[in-house]
Parts: C-alpha cells; sequence; structure tokens
C-alpha cells in the first residue's frame, strides 16, 4: 500500500476511523476515541489483544477493531 | 457423592424422548446428563432460564445459589417467578417450580450470598459453574475459584440490549474471565454495569439465558462449544452473534497465580 495514503480502520462495524500514520496502534485508536480502558477488551479482526500489547499492536487498513467492557448484569 | 447410574428407567425414555432422539444426545447423552451436577450462582433473570432448561432436560442434580429475595421490579423478565413470590427468597422460590416441572432430579438450595467464606463448600464437588451473577465481584470471586479449582465455568452476563457469554475450561491457553477484562477489580466502581444502575430489555435474559443453558448442554454432552475459545458478543438490536477468540493473558493476576502455585 502506499505509504502516503491514509489507513481505514473499522471501530465496533460503527465508526470508521483514517490514519495517516502507518504505525497506529490499537493503544492510539482508543486513545484518539478517548475510552477509558481500565476494564476494556479490544479485539482486531476477532482476535483479542491482550491489554499489555495494545501498544505494540500496529493496525493495518481495513482492519476491524472490537472495542467492549464487561457487563455484569444476570 | 451418588454413584453413576447407567440406565434410564421407562418414565425417562417417556419425558426425554425429544431429545434422545438427536442423533449426537441419544441414551448415552441423556445418562451424562443425569449424572451431572451444576451449580446456578445467581437465580434471578438469567439462572430462572437457565435453570428451567437444565431441570427439564434432566440434569441429574442441579444446586441454586442466591441470597436475594423477589422484588417487584424483577417480575417482568423473571420468568418464574409471581406476584406471591415478591418478598420471598429467590431459590427457595425457584427450587419449587423446578421440582413442579420435573421431581425426577435433585435440587439443593442455599438462600445465600456467595463468598469467599463459603465458596469451597458451595462449588465443591460440581461438575459445571454457571455464573448468572448481577455484581463484578462475584463474577471475580467465581472465576478465581474456578480457575484455582480447575471446574469449568461458564459466565454469562446481560445489560440493556446486550449479552456476553464464554466458557473458562482451558485457561491455560484459552484464558479465564480476568484475562479477558484484567484491571475489572480496579474499575468496578464506575464500572458496575448491573440492571438496577443501566436498566434492561427484559426478553434478552430470555436470549441470553437459552444461549447459556443450549452451550451448558452441549458442554455436559459433551459435543464441541465456540465458547470455550471464544467470548460471544449477543446484541439485541442487530440479532448479531459475534464470536470473538479468546487467548490467555500471560500477566492475569488469576492465571499467573496458579502458575505460581504450580512451580512451588
Amino acid at each position: 500500500m502506499n505509504d502516503k495514503l491514509p489507513i481505514k480502520i473499522m471501530v465496533n462495524q460503527a465508526i470508521e476511523m483514517n490514519f495517516i500514520d502507518h504505525q497506529t496502534t490499537v493503544k492510539t485508536v482508543l486513545n484518539e476515541l478517548k475510552i477509558d480502558n481500565g476494564s476494556m477488551a479490544v479485539a482486531v479482526n476477532n482476535d483479542i489483544i491482550p491489554k499489555q500489547d495494545w501498544e505494540q499492536c500496529v493496525l493495518n487498513d481495513g482492519d476491524n477493531v472490537n472495542v467492549f467492557g464487561a457487563i455484569a448484569g444476570g | 457423592m451418588n454413584s453413576s447410574v447407567n440406565k434410564l428407567r421407562d418414565n425417562e425414555f417417556n419425558r426425554y424422548s425429544r431429545q434422545i432422539m438427536l442423533n449426537d444426545w441419544g441414551e448415552e447423552g441423556q445418562l451424562r446428563l443425569k449424572n451431572s451436577r451444576v451449580v446456578i450462582v445467581g437465580c434471578g433473570g438469567l439462572g430462572s432460564v437457565v435453570a428451567s432448561y437444565l431441570a427439564g432436560c434432566g440434569i441429574g442434580q442441579l444446586s441454586l445459589i442466591d441470597g436475594d429475595d423477589v422484588e417487584l421490579s424483577n417480575l417482568p423478565r423473571q420468568l418464574s417467578f409471581d406476584m406471591d413470590s415478591v418478598g420471598l427468597n429467590k431459590s427457595d422460590e425457584l427450587m419449587q417450580r423446578l421440582y413442579a416441572q420435573n421431581d425426577d432430579i435433585d435440587i439443593t438450595v442455599n438462600p445465600d450470598q456467595l463468598d469467599k467464606f463459603n465458596i469451597d463448600e458451595l462449588l465443591t464437588g460440581n461438575d459445571l459453574v454457571l455464573d448468572c451473577t448481577d455484581n463484578f465481584d462475584t463474577r471475580l470471586l467465581i472465576n478465581q475459584w474456578c480457575v484455582m479449582n480447575v471446574v469449568p465455568l461458564m459466565s454469562a452476563s446481560v445489560i440493556g440490549w446486550q449479552g456476553q457469554l464464554l466458557l473458562v475450561d482451558k485457561p491455560a491457553e484459552h484464558g479465564c474471565y480476568e484475562c479477558l477484562f484484567g484491571g475489572l477489580s480496579d474499575q468496578k466502581a464506575n464500572a458496575q454495569q448491573s440492571c438496577s444502575t443501566m436498566g434492561i430489555n427484559p426478553a434478552m435474559v430470555g436470549v441470553v439465558g437459552s444461549y447459556q443453558a443450549n452451550q451448558a448442554l452441549r458442554y455436559l454432552l459433551k459435543l464441541p462449544t465456540p465458547l470455550s475459545n471464544k467470548i460471544a458478543l449477543v446484541d439485541g438490536m442487530t440479532m448479531a452473534v459475534n464470536l470473538l477468540n479468546r487467548q490467555a493473558n500471560s500477566q492475569c493476576d488469576v492465571c499467573s497465580s496458579i502458575k505460581s502455585s504450580l512451580i512451588t
């Protein structure tokens, strides 16, 4: 892919985000969305990414990111 | 513990005939259920749905745990209870309903809140723990106990129009509840996403509770279930079920404590 073109990331199948930086990580996306990530879980293309890997997990053009929190109701 | 039963009676063949006729169920599967012990923690919306299916299907020994009494605001979604149940203990009331449905099984009732002092007594000896509780403290406690004691846990939760389901039976490979939501214990004060604070569509406990019962039956029948290595996110608005692949978190407090205890 042309490095000058932005990469497109889809979050929760609803929010489209574009990044010029091709080293954009999961952590970047959460920061951009201002998500309090203390108890959140994140999946990239349906694979859960452990929290300690968020800063190293570089996203690719077309990736689907799923962000969700625990719920407790029963 | 009761000794294993290896033969069904005539009335059991009759009662369970529609499920026994399934190719991957059969008499062998029905005997597996009859010889199974399952504990349900939380007898509210999810718990009452799951318990009804498991009792109806002939799980040999069911244990019900809930220290709460039935409230008027429970009645829209907790269909095992009625106006006369208000003010009475949920596990006691649910047991009455289940025995009316199937008096051929054994049901144990514990009208107490599960806590770190009674959890050994209440969960030990079961083949499967079903978490149907309504708060993070208890969910984290159950997860820790199940991982430490190598007892499979099927966790379900629901809020608003959303549900979540997972099975923790191979935490070393696919992680546990804490692996998934690490940091939950630090965040719980501002993340108490329970029915009383966030609201709930009553029909969603039926949807998610039925999924939980369905997958619990598959697990007990020794049939494959995707929940063993995935979490299911159930969206009641779109009818979508999103299955996400789980993995163990090397920095999980619960799993790392297991590894430490194994080493020492």
